[in-house]
């Protein structure tokens, strides 16, 4: 049971590796790519330091504020951009890596690859059970592990590469998607 | 490539040093996300090899990380969490990848030292 795990760390690995490979070729070392993050990284970090000194009420802040909300229109559209930019090979690699995922859950189809050492609750039963025979829930199945490893190697791996979004890109996505006051 | 190198290396020599002054505070949350990393891996494989199972390996592993995240941050280098964006931007920077290191090395220690 050992082994299989392992081989599935392995693969998850290669798979992650591979990917950011991928990535690299299609779209880190692009031109047109690192322009874009450049431009959407110091935008950011502009609009949330000026966002922490605009005072509320006065006039002045009022004309302050329209001035970012314009900015923030502009860094959207540069986010769009970027997001059309990353489209492209992300599909791609979307489409790569369905095909790997779908020839790996043929092989590990029905093997019990792992024992946990705690019962998934509900919905989590669904991943953590696939295509497992019996009731003991603390059988884990292939798509489970794969999931869990490649989760906590991708995002590592990306940080290490120097590739990931920035916090302030990611801080104020999350405010640039939500609903505007 | 050499001055990124050792601007990670001095990052490191302070994050050991207490009351450090952080100028840039991503240098910061960049030590508590790979240290948040380390621990997770370590516990994890503790928990395995122990055996620890059920929700309390996970409350324990829960209230370790986050318990060391925020002590370390406040206490030892002194460094508010309002200054890094709020008690819960500190708390959950690195905590999903964390999470996931956390629960593989679990579900692999205690599969070779229980079932290997």
């Amino acid at each position: 049971m050992i082994a299989d795990s392992l081989m599935i760390l392995f693969i998850s690995l290669c798979t992650a590796l591979l990917s950011e490979g991928l990535s690299y070729v299609l779209l880190y070392r692009t031109e047109g790519y690192k322009r874009l993050k450049d431009v959407v990284e110091k935008q950011s970090r502009k609009l949330e330091r000026k966002k922490e000194t605009v005072g509320e009420g006065s006039v002045s802040g009022t004309q302050k504020r329209k001035k970012l909300e314009k900015q923030e229109e502009q860094l959207k559209n540069y986010n769009k951009d970027l997001s059309m930019v990353k489209m492209k090979s992300m599909v791609l690699i979307g489409l790569t890596f369905t095909a790997l995922l779908g020839m790996f859950n043929t092989i590990f189809d029905g093997r019990v690859v792992a024992k946990l050492p705690f019962t998934p609750f509900g919905i989590l039963q669904g991943i953590s059970h696939r295509n497992l025979m019996g009731t003991d829930m603390t059988d884990c199945s292939f798509i489970f592990l794969y999931i869990l490893c490649t989760m906590s190697i991708r995002e590592n791996l990306q940080k290490l590469m120097g590739v990931g979004v920035s916090r302030s890109v990611s801080k104020l996505g999350n405010s640039l998607v939500g609903p505007s006051k | 490539m050499e001055t990124r190198f050792k601007k990670k290396e001095s990052i490191w020599s302070k994050a050991l040093k207490q009351k450090q002054e952080w100028e840039d505070k991503d240098d910061l949350l960049d030590v508590v996300y790979w240290v948040r990393q380390v621990i997770s891996l370590i516990v994890g494989l503790m928990w395995g090899t122990i055996p620890l199972t059920g929700v309390v390996g996970i409350v324990l592993y829960l209230m370790i990380t986050c318990g060391f995240v925020y002590f370390y941050c406040t206490f030892y280098q002194g460094v508010s969490d309002e200054e890094l964006g709020g008690a819960w931007e500190l708390l959950k920077e690195g905590f999903m990848t964390s999470l996931a290191i956390f629960f593989v090395s679990w579900i692999l220690s205690f599969t070779a030292f229980q079932f290997g």
